[in-house]
């Protein structure tokens, strides 16, 4: 027990306590010290040794905290290039095919107006809030920053791009394409809602 | 008891989970670790548990070891973990308490014979006579070897009330070793 030596019982015990208490704790924690000394302490088989190497060996080849966070922002940082990746390659797509390619079933085709709005829940185009993308339009003016002033003139050079390819003009399929009616079926349907209307 | 140093690049090797460093460091504290739980719970397949608990603690809880003393932080470590222990089978007793009879005098019965088993030296007997917390503090200060400042600190607790902490379990330790036949 050298490290209790290293305490110096006797010294320590003064500064609290009067100096024949501190003797006598002292002593009475020496003699119990002994006896502590000469009992036999329980071992460790060497069997249950192995055993904890084994899980601590297990657990060196096994990532750390560390490791584990730098793996999950890796993983993050490629799952973003990857959807990036995925939008760029459709926009690459979208311009090599012409806007044609693009489904949107939302509207109605606008050679082919609804006759009857209660057929169809499919709002119009006309509507649909911010669809012409004028979206400066009924803003009042405000001091522009640079970052701000760049940005309103990316969106107008979309929306321009827009008007121009006529993506929207083109893209939209006939509403009977869309629910696979033929001209028959619009037939009856149209006579059916006469029928109800009166 | 014999208490092996560390080398000096323990601490590094350790951090990087080298075999070499694992080796060291159960060669240097599993028994004393061992011989702690044991005291404290009597059972040698959950002390086996707890030392294995607590050296996997270590590892992965290296980062935050502020470069003191080793074994005050390693004994440290090891006392929340037992402490822990003890909350959980407090909290397991007062569910047995909401139990039904039968299955309560079951578990009563499987306690009974662990503690026969537990009983197996005459210090093992002593220290079921103390109170927990004695019974903790000194195994904390047989095992971990720490002087009463260090001890003080690990407690959160001033060093003359150690000092008459351990005097007391001490003494009655004693006692109770000399009373047994």
């Amino acid at each position: 027990m050298t490290k209790y030596d290293a305490d110096n019982l006797s010294e320590l015990l003064r500064r609290f306590f009067e100096v024949d208490i501190a003797e006598t704790m002292a002593e009475d924690i020496r003699q119990a010290d002994a006896v502590m000394d000469n009992l036999p302490s329980p071992v460790l088989s060497a069997e249950a040794t192995a055993r904890v190497r084994h899980r601590l060996y297990r657990l060196g080849q096994s990532p750390s905290a560390r490791g584990r966070l730098i793996h999950s922002v890796l993983a993050g940082i490629a799952a973003g290039a990857a959807a990036a990746a995925m939008v760029l390659w459709a926009i690459a797509e979208t311009q090599k095919h012409g806007p044609s390619t693009l489904q949107m079933p939302m509207a109605h085709h606008p050679t082919h107006p609804v006759e009857n709005a209660a057929e169809s829940a499919v709002p119009d185009r006309s509507e649909l809030p911010g669809f012409t993308l004028t979206l400066w339009d009924d803003v009042p003016p405000v001091e522009e920053d640079g970052a701000f002033a760049e940005i309103k003139s990316e969106l107008d050079n979309i929306a321009r791009w827009i008007e121009a390819v006529g993506i929207m003009e083109n893209s939209f399929p006939n509403e009977r394409v869309l629910t696979g009616e033929t001209a028959s079926k619009t037939d009856e349907k149209n006579k059916l809602t006469a029928f109800w209307e009166g | 008891m014999a208490n092996q140093q560390l080398s000096e690049t323990f601490l590094e090797r350790l951090k990087k989970r080298e075999n070499s460093a694992f080796d060291e460091l159960v060669d240097c504290y599993a028994g004393r670790c061992y011989g702690y739980f044991y005291r404290l719970c009597g059972n040698a397949e959950q002390s086996e548990e707890f030392v294995s608990e607590l050296f996997v603690k270590l590892v992965e809880k290296i980062d935050t070891f502020d470069g003191g003393s080793f074994d005050k932080w390693l004994f440290t470590v090891a006392s929340n973990l037992f402490r822990d222990h003890l909350r959980r089978q407090y909290r397991y007793k007062r569910l047995l308490d909401e139990a039904a009879d039968y299955q309560r005098s079951q578990i009563d019965e499987s306690a009974d014979q662990s503690s026969h088993e537990a009983i197996s030296d005459r210090l093992q007997w002593a220290l079921e006579k103390l109170d927990t917390d004695t019974a903790e503090l000194l195994m904390l200060r047989y095992y971990s070897q720490v002087s009463f400042k260090d001890l003080a600190e690990m407690r959160n607790e001033p060093i003359g009330t150690t000092l008459s902490k351990v005097h007391r379990g001490l003494k009655k330790l004693r006692f109770l070793l000399e009373d047994f036949r």
